[in-house]
């Protein structure tokens, strides 16, 4: 039962640093090209993408792990290199799940889902989790902990700015900074403040 | 228009006051550290104005000098700091607060994040030694036959002990040995412009008479700050089990995690910042409910002594939300009403 | 500007904003691709030129081996699987290559490296279902890489010198000017500043492309 509470602890722990203090984008820059896109047109609902990235970066994290417990054995000296391959298949199997999963459920968006699904998938923000916990050698209950919270931190970075997008739209913002530029400094600004929390720099 | 048919920018009246409300702070400055201190200032608000035509070559407009909120930033930005920091320091941090805390949202009260703020955060994270070190006050008076440039210490600091703050002391889990009337009128080593709550407080007297700042969103910050201190303190010896008997040093605690820091002095100046302020007034007070907790959260958990800013930075950025939620919600009471009454 | 020249440019302006992957529609400044690997581990020109190696490395093949399988499939979905399965087999190859180059130096970059598969600069071409000719793909994916290197050793040559006041580890300042500027929040802004000033520079290019084709006519 401790053993239990113990990996529910360790698992809550890395869950809330993935969320804050190792936010994906802002101390690491996960996906910020998709962010920045994808704050910017309003055709897809971010909240859709983002509760997509975090399903898929949940059912991803036990394959990475096995599959990263596999390669760890000495024959495979090659792990490195193969890694960044084993875990796009990773992401491609949890793809192919949730795509089912959505065709035979008849949600009534099935459409927008679907469409938006790949974008979700074949993101940094759902491989480079994977590669920090195989890096770092986390445990289990600690790798699902930082899939989770590196979605759930996502999606907190996406509403975030997009509240700075809906600020900047409505004021003043000088012609050269619009788009792209302003969005980069409103992201590095909560960084800054994102830093405070971290105080050095992550391991990258 | 002013009688030489000049047009005065919109803020310069609300500007004006708030730099006459640092006055006095400053002259606290200057009695306890120095004319350094001052001079301090003065190379702020030099560099906020040379920066300010640079953005306004930049932009292709014409400078208004009678637009002085970078003044008023950069004031704060300095009262934040040390007296002990070099002039390049401010320099950079003015720079990087007008420049790209101001001008690159598009100046005038179209920023989302406070300036002052983000200029003092680049500070603290590029030279934490020098920013969360400082000098004991009342040293420039106490020393025997000084040189004139020892008096002033006018261009670098040397040979004075930098010490750290009592909040400090309070992170490390003790209580900050310091007399009450010391710490209400700043005499212990600090920031140069936040530990004098009493001259603060009397400022904001002046401002809330002037209504210049709200009392909304300053009244829930302290009072979410007062709470977390008093039920989690930080110091030591005061766990959950001895809770009725504590009372008076939970309430020591209180008064320490209040007066130190930059609480008051960021409820005074920061906080009631009209460009990052909600407009409505319950989104006011969520906002300085929220402001305290995530205050309180940094300082706790944060690497850094004065979480404030930090903090202010994150809330800025989901101000508008509370704006927009309430709005939103007051509209679809109304037309309810609307569809209600015929 | 010679007068052939601005004719050139009016009346290829729109073409040339669209191909032009160097300054008028860099993959960096104007789309927002790769911004992952400018803003957090370009600290110095020496990380940015193993970055610049592995991205010269994988995006060009990637992207010509999946054209050239890509033709054959057709749909979105098989696409984008085709796009990220090459890049992670491409990825091999250079992972390889880059340890040989550098050995041990290439941890400096860490993750940053194997995250090039799924980094939209590498892959970002299977959103689109236009079908291109392998030739057209060649061309298209050096000339990407050309304009990403540009701004990837601007920022970091920028950001070395402002953070440590050194470039490519030769002393240049005495004084560290900004440390902030070697931190994720530092890279972010200076993108910004940089990103704003690049933009303006090309306003200024084409207003100018415009007023002296008026000035002939």
């Amino acid at each position: 039962m401790s053993l239990v509470m113990q990996n529910l602890g360790t698992f809550m722990v890395y869950a809330l640093a993935a969320m804050f203090v190792q936010n994906a984008v802002f101390t690491r820059g996960f996906g910020v090209s998709r962010l920045t896109k994808l704050v910017a047109d309003s055709a897809v609902d971010s909240m859709t993408f983002c509760a997509l990235l975090s399903l898929i970066n949940v059912l991803c994290a036990p394959m990475s792990y096995f599959v990263n417990q596999f390669l760890l054995q000495p024959a495979f000296w090659y792990r490195n290199y193969v890694r960044p391959l084993a875990f796009t298949v990773c992401a491609l199997i949890a793809f192919a799940a949730v795509f089912l999963v959505i065709a035979l459920l008849n949600l009534p968006n099935k459409k927008d889902l679907l469409a938006v699904l790949p974008l979700a998938t074949l993101n940094c923000a759902v491989l480079g989790p994977m590669l920090i916990t195989a890096n770092q050698n986390y445990n289990f209950a600690q790798t699902m902990g930082f899939a989770l919270g590196s979605g759930l931190g996502y999606a907190f970075a996406v509403i975030i700015v997009t509240e700075g997008q809906r600020k900047m739209n409505s004021r003043s913002v000088p012609a050269v900074f619009r788009g792209l530029p302003i969005n980069l400094i409103y992201i590095g600004i909560l960084a800054l403040a994102i830093y405070s929390l971290t105080g050095h720099r992550v391991a990258i | 228009m002013s009688k030489h048919g000049r047009k005065i920018h919109e803020g310069n009246a609300l500007n004006r006051d708030f730099i006459a409300m640092t006055v006095p702070v400053y002259l606290m400055a200057f009695f306890f550290y120095g004319p350094r201190a001052l001079l301090l200032g003065l190379v702020g608000v030099l560099t906020a104005r040379i920066t300010d035509r640079f953005a306004a070559v930049l932009r292709g407009r014409r400078y208004d000098s009678t637009e002085n909120s970078s003044v008023v930033i950069a004031l704060i930005l300095v009262l934040m700091l040390p007296a002990t920091v070099p002039y390049s320091l401010v320099v950079m941090a003015v720079l990087v607060a007008v420049l790209v805390g101001k001008e690159a949202f598009g100046g005038y009260q179209s920023y989302p994040f406070n300036p002052s703020a983000v200029g003092f955060c680049v500070a603290a994270v590029s030279w934490p030694q020098q920013v969360f070190r400082y000098p004991a006050p009342l040293n420039w008076m106490l020393q025997e036959n000084l040189t004139f440039e020892q008096l002033l210490s006018l261009w670098r600091f040397e040979g004075v002990t930098l010490v750290e703050g009592p909040s400090m002391t309070l992170r490390n889990g003790g209580l900050p040995r310091i007399d009450f009337w010391d710490l209400l009128l700043g005499n212990y080593a600090g920031p140069m412009g936040l530990c004098c709550s009493l001259v603060i407080l009397s400022c904001a007297v002046y401002l809330l008479v002037r209504r210049r700042i709200s009392v909304l969103a300053p009244a829930g910050f302290l009072a979410v700050v007062c709470l977390i201190a008093f039920v989690f303190p930080r110091y030591s010896e005061i766990f959950f089990a001895t809770f009725p008997q504590d009372v008076i040093q939970r309430l020591q605690v209180v008064k320490f995690e209040l007066l130190s820091g930059a609480i008051i002095f960021a409820s005074v100046f920061m906080i009631s910042e009209p460009g990052t302020l909600p407009k409505n007034p319950l989104s006011r007070l969520i906002y300085g409910i929220l402001l305290g907790f995530a205050t309180m959260m940094f300082r706790y958990f944060g690497t850094y002594e004065l979480g404030t800013c930090f903090a202010i930075l994150l809330v800025n950025a989901v101000s508008g939300y509370f704006d927009r939620a309430i709005a939103s919600r007051s509209a679809k009471k109304k037309a309810a009403l609307t569809t209600a009454s015929p | 500007m010679r007068d052939d020249r601005i004719r050139y440019f009016a009346k290829n302006m729109d073409r040339l904003s669209r191909r032009d992957r160097v300054f008028l529609n860099n993959p960096v400044i104007m789309q927002g691709l790769g911004l992952a690997p400018v803003v957090i581990p370009a600290t110095t020109l020496g990380n940015a030129f193993i970055l610049a190696v592995g991205v010269a490395l994988l995006l060009t093949p990637t992207r010509m081996i999946a054209t050239f399988i890509g033709q054959r499939t057709g749909s979105f979905l098989a696409r984008a699987v085709t796009y990220a399965l090459t890049a992670g087999v491409v990825y091999i190859g250079v992972g390889y290559i880059i340890d040989y180059l550098f050995g041990t130096g290439a941890l400096a970059v860490g993750i940053y490296l194997p995250l090039l598969v799924l980094e939209p600069l590498i892959i970002k071409r299977y959103e689109s279902p236009k079908r291109e000719r392998l030739i057209t793909s060649f061309k298209k994916g050096v000339i990407t890489t050309i304009g990403f290197c540009l701004v990837l050793f601007l920022m970091a040559g920028l950001r070395e010198l402002l953070a440590l006041g050194t470039l490519g580890g030769i002393e240049i300042l005495r004084v560290s000017l900004l440390p902030m500027a070697s931190m994720p929040a530092g890279g972010f802004i200076l993108l910004g500043l940089v990103a704003s000033l690049w933009r303006g520079l090309v306003n200024t290019f084409k207003k100018n492309i415009s007023l002296g084709v008026k000035n002939l006519q």
